[in-house]
């Protein structure tokens, strides 16, 4: 179905609350909307809530052989089609510019940022590794769906774990889940992205923007971070012209939300391991 | 609606002018048209209610192929051939092979498809075959194996449709059936990583295995049609597009049920079911005697 | 009398089910059904408009998407759909919204085995939160076979379908499980040699694999269609709660 352009109302209402540096659902610029996190009963499955937008991010793994020119790397997969469910705009097996844009984002902040050790997935080299694949299913679509895809995609991973093996020789054993406790895997660092967006010609920016503050918007910019002030990816796809100096102004806004974000994904990690501790005692 | 405007002519049945061939009666109002003949007991093809339509057989139509046949359900023809390949196994499962269905169904076999990807239909009945091959236990995988984590077979079985005519499931899983008891694939040697199957001679017993086969389940299908849900054997594509639902009934010659599936329409009562059941005992019986006269 | 899942003590017993209706801001109508540790998402959009290729000029065009939880999307899911929609476009009332569609995503959120009926149930409650005009309601369970007991399990987990001979989904809807109960109370049912209970088993949609006999088949209906009235007496609790709360949330 066609997206419904907002009325000329809308906009204008929404800009000239801009203007006065207020934004329709009551949050200042540079607030994120609250982020919920939580877990199912398996590893690796967390469904992320950023106010209405709703990503479920699951992950998974099976043993195959490596290429022949990397016979010590294991894989890292990313699965980021959009199902209608998020919004009646998406198609099934057709992609819009805006799904390849969001889509090519994420695997840019998660893959090529080297969080996860793909090294440490090798079990035998050139015979067999691990191949972690992420799906990644947007449920609601309220805008910002690439930060909330990317801390859905990090979450699962630090949650995910992987079967035990014993290599002994040639012969690899494959623990189930009840004879072994299962393994983590080795994450380098937890990039999370920030999304801001421009109104006024640059004048106005806000993160996190929802999906009618997308729609108006002028231009956007996405950063990734971690909390050690590293920038993994910086993404700005045309759109607005923008100042040097914004953005150095807003790679320190984002270092702050990075901070704040990697805090409540750490604490949603624990206090989860701590349930599972008690319900298994 | 259908009704409304078909009782129209009837009403002016004294004026010449209103009157309808039959074909464009049919045309005009298939399942009213359909109904007058479902009143009186019989089909438009002549066939009963519960009658199947004229079946044949044949294996080893493909000379190129490990094993093949093709199957004739009235107006449907398909053809089933399977190509064994050597192939590397998965790494979860070292000693089995593979056995892989698909279902083609171009737009040569009828209008109703499209050209290119695989459409709906298709994929639902090669669905339906995969899963009464592997959940019924029609072949063991094991038996596919040449040399455990190194080598297996694959089974490539490929259903074209060439002629559709209704009724696409059950004239497949037949093809299917016969085609694979037709199997033959020349015994291959496995040594230091390299596997060698002999071409050459003439393939003979000692040359070449034969598939072991469990069981033959072949399926019966039914259409339900009308609110009344009265059951159609067999239904042509006419009848399966004016159609409500239908009923698989899927069985084996030890008289095990293999699958049974009853899709659309409203609730069909159990009476209804036992009476596929055992119309489909009769059915697969015969179909079992047409296959094993080749 | 035991089986692997430890969390249930009987062969008959469902895992604890439960919803919750209006889950997502983009859809019309959104629904999350679970069966222990299956859960299944479903949204709906409609009646909205639809392509012309696919419009059709006397009842809506019922469109289901239905997606895994890894993996793309293939041919397990397109018989998925087609089940899904097949079962439901009898029960739409979709004569009275011509030309439009209706569109049903399925989304599996956690497998753990009876994916068809979870997504089943779902789509009903997600209709339902849609306001779809609907003929009647509908409910759905799975069973199995057990390999070497040849017990019948209710509802079973992945790792309980594993060992199974045979596998069976069945739908009842609300309907005609009341008609033909009754029918079968008067006495007015055509085949008066059955008993009333199984009379009252009317199926809607069955979809069985694997061995099994005759009288299997016709048992393990039986079982479904007794869980399948809990659902039923589910979804209508569920319904009537939210409707209180959505009327004393508009006249308070």
């Amino acid at each position: 179905m066609k997206e419904i352009e907002p009325s000329t109302n809308e906009r204008e209402f929404v800009l000239a609350a801009l203007k006065d540096g207020a934004r329709i659902d009551g949050r200042n610029s540079y607030d994120f909307r609250t982020l919920r996190l939580s877990f199912g009963s398996d590893y690796g499955a967390v469904e992320v809530q950023l106010g209405n937008t709703r990503v479920l991010a699951k992950v998974s793994c099976e043993v195959i052989r490596p290429f022949t020119d990397k016979p010590t790397e294991g894989f890292l997969v990313f699965n980021t089609e959009m199902s209608p469910m998020a919004s009646s705009t998406f198609e099934v097996g057709r992609q819009t510019d805006e799904e390849v844009l969001v889509s090519r984002l994420i695997e840019k902040a998660m893959k090529r940022s080297r969080a996860l050790d793909t090294e440490g997935l090798c079990i035998v080299a050139g015979e067999k590794v691990w191949s972690i694949r992420v799906d990644i299913h947007f449920l609601d679509h309220d805008g910002n769906l690439v930060d909330a895809a990317c801390i859905a995609a990090i979450t699962a991973l630090m949650h995910f774990r992987r079967p035990d093996v014993t290599v002994v020789g040639e012969d690899v054993t494959i623990h189930t889940l009840e004879q072994r406790n299962p393994v983590p895997l080795s994450i380098h660092h937890i990039p999370i992205c920030v999304t801001f967006a421009f109104f006024h010609h640059g004048e106005h920016m806000i993160v996190d923007p929802t999906y009618l503050e997308e729609q108006i918007k002028q231009g956007d910019m996405t950063i990734t971070l971690n909390v050690h002030k590293e920038v993994c990816a910086l993404s700005k796809a045309g759109g607005l012209p923008m100042k040097m100096d914004q953005i150095l102004q807003s790679t320190k806004i984002a270092v702050v939300k990075v901070t704040e974000i990697t805090a409540q994904i750490q604490a949603a990690l624990e206090a989860d391991a701590k349930k599972r501790q008690t319900s298994r005692k | 609606m259908d009704t409304t405007t078909a009782t129209t002519p009837m009403n002016l049945e004294n004026s010449p002018a209103f009157t309808f061939t039959a074909s464009t009666f049919q045309k005009l109002h298939p399942i009213e048209y359909f109904r007058k003949f479902v009143s009186q007991g019989v089909r438009p093809d002549g066939r009963l209610l519960n009658g199947f339509r004229p079946t044949t057989v044949h294996v080893g139509v493909i000379t190129t192929a490990n094993g093949s046949a093709m199957v004739r359900l009235g107006g449907t023809t398909v053809v089933c051939g399977i190509k064994a390949e050597v192939a590397e196994p998965k790494l979860d499962s070292p000693d089995q092979g593979y056995l892989v269905p698909n279902v083609d169904l171009s737009p040569m076999c009828s209008s109703a498809f499209r050209p290119g990807p695989p459409g709906e239909q298709a994929q639902v009945v090669s669905d339906a075959i995969n899963r009464v091959l592997k959940e019924s236990k029609v072949l063991d995988l094991k038996d596919l194996c040449i040399e455990e984590g190194k080598a297996v077979w694959t089974l490539w079985v490929d259903i074209v449709c060439v002629s559709y005519d209704g009724n696409i499931y059950d004239a497949a899983l037949a093809s299917v059936m016969a085609a694979l008891a037709n199997v033959r694939i020349r015994n291959p040697s496995y040594a230091g990583g390299i596997i060698k199957v002999a071409g050459g001679e003439a393939i003979s017993d000692e040359n070449s295995f034969r598939l072991k086969l469990n069981r033959t389940p072949l399926s019966s299908s039914f259409a339900l049609f009308d609110t009344s849900l009265t059951l159609l054997a067999d239904p042509n594509f006419a009848e399966e597009s004016i159609s409500q639902g239908q009923i698989s009934i899927t069985i084996d010659e030890h008289d095990e049920l293999c699958a049974v599936s009853k899709i659309g329409a409203g609730s069909s009562s159990q009476a209804l079911l036992r009476q596929c059941v055992d119309r489909a005992r009769e059915r697969s019986k015969e179909l079992r005697a047409i296959m094993s006269a080749q | 009398m035991s089986r692997p899942d430890r969390s249930r003590t009987s062969a008959h017993q469902l895992r604890p089910f439960f919803s919750s209706q209006n889950l997502l801001n983009r859809a019309d109508g959104s629904a999350q059904f679970d069966f222990g540790g299956s859960s299944v998402m479903c949204s709906v959009v409609g009646p909205a408009e639809v392509r012309i290729r696919d419009e059709k000029l006397d009842r809506a065009t019922i469109e289901v998407v239905a997606r895994p939880l890894v993996g793309i999307p293939s041919i397990k899911e397109k018989a998925r759909e087609q089940n899904i929609r097949e079962t439901l476009e009898p029960l739409i009332l979709s004569g009275l919204h011509p030309r439009t569609g209706i569109q049903i995503v399925v989304q599996t959120m956690k497998d753990d085995g009876c994916i068809l009926s979870t997504a089943f149930n779902a789509t009903i409650m997600a209709l339902m939160d849609a306001g779809i005009p609907l003929k009647s309601i509908l409910g759905s369970v799975t069973c199995m076979v057990d390999e070497k007991t040849n017990q019948i399990w209710l509802d079973p987990t992945t790792e309980e379908l594993a060992q199974a001979k045979s596998a069976h989904v069945f739908v009842f809807d609300n309907k005609s499980s009341i008609t033909s109960a009754s029918a079968g109370a008067q006495g007015k049912d055509a085949d008066v040699d059955m008993d009333q209970d199984t009379v009252g088993a009317a199926i809607l949609f069955s979809d069985s694999t694997g061995l099994f006999t005759e009288e299997q088949y016709f048992e393990c209906a039986q079982i479904c269609f007794k869980a399948a009235q809990a659902i039923h007496g589910f979804i209508r609790t569920a319904i009537a709660k939210k409707l209180e709360k959505e009327y004393q949330q508009t006249h308070a």
